[in-house]
C-alpha cells in the first residue's frame, strides 16, 4: 500500500529530469515503467529456477528469474548462445516445467498444469515461431497454416478461410497449395507467422525467427512482427542473441549464464 | 482432434510415403490373403466331402429305431408323440421288407421300404427319370436301376410307367389261431421313377399306406419287428425332421430319453467337421505366420514414421493437440495400412480361389469330369478375417501410438 501511495505521487509530479542527471532515455523508461505498473501482468515470472541432472553433477540453466511482462509490449530476450533465453521462454508457453518458482499467464499459475491442459492453454493464449520452420510435411502450405484450428476441432470451411485470409495479409496466397518444404527459407518463416496469428492469440512468441534467415526475409519477419505489435496490439516476446533487433522491442531482457543481467523490472525500449 | 481430421492427416502421410507404404499394406494383403485362400480351400474340401455323405436336409434328420429292445413300441402313437415334439417339422415311419420283383421270365430280389412320400426328400433321394408318388396309398414304386437291370430292362429308363410284378411275403391270420403266417402273394406294381444307383443295390420305395392296405400290419415281418398290439401297426424306423440343424442335438436327446436309438447322418458329418476344423487351424496358422511378418513389418513402417514425424509430434502438441490426439494419430495409420491390406487381402484370397474353381472346373469340363468348388468362403469367414485384421491393425499400432504420446512437445522439437 506505501509502494503504491508512492507511486502515484510520482505520476502526479512532474519529473525534473536535468536536475537529476537523467537522460531523455532514462525518462522514457520511467514513465513507460510507470504506466506497465498500472496494468496487469499478461505473463509474470516468479523466482524461476531450471538445473539439469548430468551424472550426479547440477546444472543450473535458469537462476532465480523474477520477469512481469505486460499487455502489448514487444519484449526482446536477448543473450549469447547457451544463456538460457530459451528455456526461460519454454518456461513461459509451458514447454518445459520449472525446478522451483512459477510462471503466471493471465493469472494462471501454468507451470502446475498437466501437459494436456497446456496444450490447450497454449492454443488460446500464444501463437508461436520457431526458428526452425516445423511443418506437417504431408500436408499443404493452407493445411499447415490451418492446423491450431483444425486441431482443436474449429470447421474445415471456417479454417480454410481465415487461413487463406491471413496468407494473402503476408502475401503469399499464391503458395497456399505448395507443399511447405516447396518454399524458400523467408516463406517458410511468412507461413509459420501466418499459422501463429491463426488462433488469434494475444501473446506471440518466436524463438530466434530470423536464425536462419539472410538479412532482408530477417527484416521482413521483424517488420512483420513489429506491426502485429504496434496495430494489432499482440504482445510479442522474442529469443534473439542478435542485438541489432533491440530497436524493435519495447523492452529488453538480458540474459547470461542464467541470469537476467538486465532488464527484468527496467525499459530499454529501442 | 476430429476423428475425419485424424484420418486426413494419417491417410496423407502414408501418400506422401507412397512406396513405403504400398510395400507396408502389400505385406498385410500377401499375410491376409494366404489365410483365405488356404481356409477356403479348407472350407472347400469340408463342403465337397459332406455333400458327398449328406445333402443339407439330411443334417436335420434323426432315424429313430428301437435298437435292440423288445420291449419298445414304434407305431402310430409314437410317431405322433415325436410329431407333438417342440422343434420337430415331420415325422416319417418306414417299414423294410424283402420281396421278389418278376419281370417276363426274370426274378430278382429287392429290398422294398414302405415309406411316407415326404421321407424321398427327407433322404435325399433323387429320380433319375419319372415322378414322385401321386398319393400316399397309390400303387406306385421308384426302383434302382440295377434292379430293372437284373430284370432285363437294358434302359431303365424305359421302364418307367410300365408295371412290375412284386411277390412279398404277406401276413395272413391261421384260423383257428389268434397267430398269423406269411404268405407270397404277387401284386403288380407301376413304376414310376427310376433312382440314381451309384451303390448297386436293389432296392424300391413303395407308399406305406399301400403296403398296410396289403395287410402289413403288426407282424410283417417277425425277424424284425415284433408284434406287441393288434391294433397299432410297429415300424422299422421313422424318420424324424427337424426345423434347424442346431436343434438336433436336443430332439434327439429327448428321443433318446425315451429309450429309442437314435442315428443321424449328421453324426458322421460331425465327425468329418471336426477333422477339417484341425486341417483348417492348421492352414490358417501358415497364414498366421505370413500374417505375423507382415504384421512386423507394419510395425516397423510405423516406428521409422515415428521416428521421422517426431519433429510433427512436436509442433502438434505445441499447437494444442494432446497426448490422445497424437496416439489416435498413429493408431488410425496403423489400422489404414492393416484394414486396406486386409480388405484387399480378401480379394486376392477369394479371388485366387474362385480362379482355381474355375481352372479345375475348366479341365474337368475338358476331360469328363463333374465340376466342383474345391474353395469356398462363407460370408461369415470373412467378417471373422475383417475384424482379426482389424485386432492386428491395433495391435501393431499400439507401440508406436503409445510412444509417440508419451513425448514431450519439447523433446519432440528438440529431436534431430
Amino acid at each position: 500500500m506505501v509502494n503504491q501511495s508512492k507511486e502515484k505521487e510520482k505520476e502526479k509530479k512532474p519529473i525534473p529530469a536535468e536536475s537529476k542527471g537523467q537522460t531523455i532515455a532514462d525518462i522514457a523508461a520511467q514513465s513507460a515503467k510507470t504506466e506497465n505498473e498500472k496494468k496487469k501482468p499478461i505473463i509474470e515470472v516468479r523466482n524461476l529456477n531450471k538445473y539439469y541432472m548430468v551424472g550426479k553433477n547440477r546444472i543450473d540453466v535458469v537462476k532465480n528469474i523474477n520477469i512481469k511482462i505486460y499487455p502489448q509490449e514487444f519484449i526482446v530476450i536477448l543473450g549469447p548462445s547457451g544463456s538460457g533465453k530459451s528455456t526461460l521462454l519454454n518456461h513461459m508457453i509451458g514447454l518445459e516445467t520449472p525446478s522451483s518458482g512459477s510462471v503466471i499467464v493471465n493469472g494462471d499459475v501454468i507451470s502446475n498444469k498437466k501437459p494436456n491442459q497446456i496444450a490447450k492453454f497454449r492454443f488460446k493464449h500464444y501463437g508461436i515461431v520457431f526458428q526452425r520452420a516445423e511443418w506437417v510435411r504431408s500436408i499443404s502450405v493452407l493445411d499447415n497454416v490451418a492446423l491450431p484450428l483444425a486441431i482443436n476441432n474449429i470447421g474445415k470451411s471456417e479454417r480454410n478461410k481465415k487461413a487463406q485470409q491471413y496468407l494473402k495479409d503476408l502475401g503469399m496466397e499464391t503458395h497456399a497449395n505448395y507443399l511447405p518444404t516447396e518454399l524458400s527459407g523467408g516463406q517458410q518463416q511468412k507461413v509459420t507467422i501466418a499459422r501463429a496469428l491463426m488462433n488469434n492469440p494475444p501473446i506471440i512468441v518466436a524463438d530466434e525467427p530470423t536464425g536462419n534467415l539472410d538479412t532482408n526475409s530477417a527484416d521482413r519477419v521483424m517488420t512483420l512482427l513489429k506491426n502485429f505489435n504496434e496495430k494489432d496490439k499482440k504482445t510479442i516476446l522474442m529469443v534473439t542473441h542478435n542485438i541489432d533487433y533491440v530497436r524493435y522491442a519495447s523492452r529488453t531482457v538480458y540474459i547470461r549464464d542464467g541470469n537476467v543481467v538486465q532488464g527484468s523490472e527496467q525499459f530499454l525500449g529501442g | 482432434m476430429k476423428i475425419n481430421y485424424t484420418f486426413f492427416l494419417s491417410e496423407s502421410n502414408l501418400r506422401r510415403r507412397k512406396l513405403r507404404s504400398i510395400l507396408t499394406i502389400g505385406g498385410m494383403t500377401v499375410g491376409i490373403g494366404l489365410v483365405v485362400f488356404l481356409v477356403s480351400m479348407g472350407f472347400g474340401l469340408q463342403r465337397l466331402v459332406r455333400g458327398q455323405i449328406a445333402n443339407v436336409e439330411a443334417l436335420t434328420i434323426l432315424d429313430v429305431s428301437k435298437g435292440e429292445s423288445t420291449l419298445l413300441e414304434l407305431n402310430e402313437e409314437v410317431v405322433e408323440q415325436f410329431n407333438t415334439m417342440e422343434d420337430v417339422d415331420s415325422v416319417s415311419p418306414s417299414l423294410s421288407l424283402s420281396a421278389q420283383v418278376v419281370h417276363g421270365d426274370a426274378v430278382t430280389d429287392v429290398a422294398i421300404y414302405g415309406i411316407n412320400p415326404t421321407f424321398l426328400s427327407m433322404e435325399g433321394i433323387k429320380l433319375k427319370e419319372g415322378q414322385e408318388f401321386s398319393s400316399e396309398k397309390a400303387n406306385e414304386m421308384v426302383i434302382t436301376s440295377t434292379a430293372l437291370n437284373l430284370v432285363g430292362y437294358g434302359n431303365p429308363d424305359e421302364a418307367v410307367g410300365q408295371e412290375l410284378k412284386v411277390r412279398l411275403l404277406v401276413p395272413q391270420k391261421i384260423e383257428g389261431s389268434s397267430e398269423e403266417e406269411l404268405v407270397s402273394r404277387e401284386v403288380s406294381v407301376k413304376i414310376i421313377g427310376t433312382l440314381e444307383d451309384e451303390d448297386e443295390l436293389s432296392i424300391s420305395y413303395i407308399p406305406i399306406a399301400y403296403l398296410q392296405n396289403l395287410g402289413y400290419s403288426a407282424d410283417y415281418s417277425a425277424a424284425k419287428v415284433k408284434v406287441q398290439d393288434d391294433k397299432l401297426e410297429d415300424y422299422t424306423l421313422a424318420r424324424v425332421k427337424v426345423n434347424d440343424e442346431a436343434a438336433l442335438p436336443e430332439v434327439r436327446k429327448r428321443i433318446e430319453s425315451m429309450g429309442y436309438q437314435v442315428d443321424s447322418v449328421a453324426d458322421t458329418v460331425g465327425q468329418i467337421d471336426q477333422i477339417f476344423v484341425v486341417f483348417e487351424l492348421i492352414v490358417a496358422g501358415f497364414g498366421a505366420i505370413a500374417l505375423f511378418v507382415a504384421a512386423l513389418g507394419a510395425l516397423n513402417t510405423l516406428t521409422v514414421s515415428l521416428l521421422e514425424r517426431t519433429r510433427e509430434i512436436g509442433l502438434m502438441k505445441s499447437l494444442g493437440a494432446t497426448s490422445g490426439d497424437i496416439y489416435k494419430l498413429f493408431l488410425v495409420e496403423a489400422i489404414i495400412i492393416g484394414m486396406t491390406g486386409g480388405i484387399i487381402g480378401i480379394f486376392v484370397g477369394v479371388g485366387g480361389g474362385e480362379l482355381t474353381n474355375f481352372g479345375i472346373n475348366y479341365l474337368a469340363g475338358r476331360l469328363g469330369g463333374e465340376p466342383v468348388d474345391m474353395f469356398y468362403s462363407p460370408m461369415i469367414f470373412l467378417v471373422i478375417i475383417l475384424l482379426v485384421v482389424f485386432f492386428v491393425s491395433v495391435i501393431t499400432g499400439v507401440y508406436p501410438a503409445r510412444r509417440a504420446a508419451k513425448i514431450s512437445a519439447l523433446d519432440a522439437l528438440r529431436y534431430e
